[in-house]
């Protein structure tokens, strides 16, 4: 059994690692010839993550951030740390994944046509850079949060 | 599993994923200003977090479900503007929580 702070970790893991697999997917998908085998891996690999990175972080925060972090950081200097950057970071976040989900399988059903379906590919890289910039923002305000604390 | 089996399945996700992000950016900014569905929220799925994120996934997954078993049309044309349909909610509701929580954070005084 993981004790929490090894449950922040694979948390922060799993997400840096799949906003990595969704900057992939997106550089695939933005290239005129793309391999249809990377794409297909990065994209379920991107899906798998965020629901690790869900469930781990979805674990801490209710356990101990409500409890322990977030009343720290709203009495000290930066609350808004947390009524700006923590409801907009846990909320947004609940987007990634169910859009990762899609964009698989959108890869698996239409993969080796994407390059003849010009508006299925233009719409699935739209999504993906979403996902890229929605994982920027939760990562970077995961980085204001932290430092918010001490 | 037929090809047009197939498509039929994720159209369905994909309406499910458009229901799924309008769900949670309704439920965020409704229940914050609206207590009572928050406190619902919270007395059903024991954090409002965790029951805007079930109601999220059952909505992905019964549109999955749908899209199997019900005959949703499975022409590609559909796909795309179902994909279309899914960017849009996703960039309003982008849009719409963090002019919320800028409004809540540092607009309005509590």
């Amino acid at each position: 059994m993981l004790t929490l702070t090894q449950t922040l970790i694979l948390h922060v893991l799993t997400g840096l690692i799949g906003v990595m697999a969704s900057y992939t997917v997106l550089m695939n998908l933005l290239g005129k010839r793309f391999s249809l085998k990377l794409l297909k891996i990065s994209s379920v690999a991107a899906a798998v993550l965020y629901v690790i990175s869900w469930l781990t972080g979805g674990y801490y925060y209710v356990i101990r951030y409500g409890v322990e972090v977030k009343p720290v950081i709203k009495a000290g200097d930066y609350p808004w740390a947390h009524s700006f950057f923590t409801e907009a970071k846990e909320h947004l976040f609940l987007f990634m994944p169910v859009v990762a989900i899609i964009v698989a399988a959108v890869v698996f059903l239409y993969g080796d046509t994407l390059n003849t379906t010009r508006s299925v590919k233009r719409t699935t890289t739209l999504l993906a850079f979403l996902v890229v910039l929605i994982g920027t923002f939760v990562t970077v305000s995961g980085i204001i949060i932290s430092g918010s604390v001490r | 599993m037929k090809k047009g089996k197939q498509t039929q399945i994720v159209n369905g996700l994909i309406a499910g994923g458009i229901i799924s992000i309008a769900l949670v950016t309704i439920l965020t900014v409704v229940g914050d200003l609206y207590s009572p569905l928050k406190d619902w929220l919270k007395v059903t799925f024991s954090h409002h977090w965790i029951g805007k994120g079930v109601l999220s996934t059952v909505a992905l997954i019964l549109g999955g479900i749908g899209g199997g078993l019900f005959e949703i049309d499975g022409r590609k044309q559909t796909a795309d503007k179902l994909l279309s349909a899914l960017a849009i909610v996703l960039i309003v509701g982008i849009i719409a929580l963090l002019l919320f929580y800028y409004y809540e954070a540092f607009l309005v005084t509590h």
